[in-house]
C-alpha cells in the first residue's frame, strides 16, 4: 500500500492527466486509479471531491451536470486551458523525480 | 425491507443536521449510488452494501474540515474579511469619531449605526441568498456576473462622489452619515458573492 502522504501529494497530477484523456465524474476517477493501481493507491471515496473543487477554484478543470438515459445526475469534470499548463508542469516535475531516483538506483543495484 | 431512496434520505438529513452545509451533497448522493450499485452487483445484501458505501465516501466532519481547506483559500473568505473590517472601522468612527463632533445630531449617530448594522446584515444575506437562488455552475459566467456587479457598485459609488459629495453642502458629520450609506450597495455585492460562491459548489 502507498503511503497516504504519497497518495495526497499525487491525486493532482493523476486527475489532470486522467482528465487529460477526456472528461469524467467522481465515482469513475476512482475506480480508474483503483484499477490501474491494482488496489495500491487507496483515497477515501469523499477525498477525491475537495481536490476536484480546488482544482475547479483555481481555475484548471471545470464541471458541468450531465443526465444519463436513466434520469441520474453526474457532475462531469474537463480540463482547462490552464489545467493543460498544469498537467505539463506536474509532469515534467514528476518524470525530473522519477529520472533521479532512478539513477541513484541504477548506480547502486546495477 | 432495505428502501434505497429512504436511507439516502436519511443520510442526507444526518449530513444536514451536523451543520454541514458546505458540503457538495448532490454530488456525494450520486457518488453514493454509483458505488451501491457496483456493490449490489458483486451480490452484497442491498442494506451491507448501503452501510459499506457510506463508509467509504467517509465521515461527514473530516469531509467537511477538506471542504474549509479550500474555502479558506478562495476570495469569499478575503471579500468577507475586507468588508467585515471596513464595518469594524465605519461603526468605531460612527461609535466614537462621529460623537466627538459638535455638530453631530442624535439622529445622525443613529443613521450612521444603521448603516453600519445594515452593511454587516448585507454580508451575512449571503448564506441567505444561497439558499433561493438558482446554481450558476459555470465559472466563465459567474465571473461575469461578478465583473458587472461591480461595475455597477463602483459606477454608483463614483455617481455618488460626483453629484453628492461635491455638491451638496454637507458638514463633516452628515458627510461620514452619506458615505457610510453609500458603500452598502459593496457589502451587498460582497454578501451576494459569498452566497452565488457556495451555491455553485453545493
Amino acid at each position: 500500500m502507498i503511503r497516504k502522504e504519497l497518495v495526497a501529494a499525487s491525486a493532482e497530477p493523476l486527475v489532470l492527466s486522467l482528465l487529460e484523456q477526456g472528461e469524467s465524474y467522481g465515482y469513475a476517477i476512482i475506480q480508474e486509479i483503483k484499477g490501474r493501481s491494482r488496489g495500491e493507491l487507496q483515497w477515501t471515496d469523499g477525498m477525491l471531491y475537495p481536490v476536484l473543487h480546488r482544482m475547479e477554484r483555481k481555475g484548471w478543470i471545470k464541471s458541468r451536470w450531465v443526465e444519463s438515459e436513466t434520469g441520474r445526475k453526474r457532475k462531469y469534470y474537463s480540463l482547462k486551458e490552464d489545467g493543460r499548463k498544469a498537467h505539463k508542469k506536474h509532469r515534467e516535475q514528476w518524470l525530473k523525480v522519477h529520472s533521479v531516483l532512478a539513477g541513484i538506483w541504477k548506480e547502486k543495484y546495477v | 425491507m432495505f428502501n434505497l431512496e429512504q436511507a439516502i434520505a436519511a443520510w442526507r438529513q444526518k449530513v444536514s443536521d451536523s451543520g454541514l452545509k458546505a458540503l457538495p451533497l448532490q454530488e456525494l448522493e450520486s457518488h453514493l449510488r454509483d458505488e451501491f450499485e457496483a456493490l449490489v452487483k458483486t451480490g452484497i445484501e442491498e442494506k451491507q452494501a448501503f452501510d459499506t458505501a457510506t463508509q467509504q465516501i467517509g465521515q461527514a466532519e473530516r469531509l467537511k474540515r477538506e471542504f474549509d481547506k479550500i474555502e479558506s483559500k478562495t476570495g469569499n473568505r478575503a471579500a468577507l474579511g475586507i468588508t467585515t473590517l471596513y464595518c469594524l472601522v465605519a461603526g468605531g468612527a460612527a461609535l466614537f469619531k462621529l460623537g466627538s463632533f459638535a455638530d453631530v445630531s442624535s439622529v445622525q449617530q443613529l443613521s450612521a449605526l444603521a448603516a453600519v448594522a445594515l452593511a454587516a446584515a448585507s454580508i451575512f444575506a449571503g448564506p441567505l441568498f444561497a439558499k433561493v437562488a438558482p446554481a450558476i455552475s459555470n465559472h466563465r459566467l459567474r465571473m461575469v456576473i461578478y465583473g458587472l456587479g461591480s461595475l455597477c457598485v463602483f459606477a454608483w459609488l463614483a455617481l455618488f462622489y460626483q453629484h453628492v459629495m461635491t455638491r451638496a453642502e454637507w458638514n463633516m458629520s452628515q458627510l461620514v452619515v452619506g458615505i457610510l450609506w453609500a458603500w452598502i450597495p459593496l457589502a451587498l455585492l460582497c454578501g451576494i458573492f459569498v452566497g452565488m460562491e457556495k451555491k455553485a459548489h453545493v
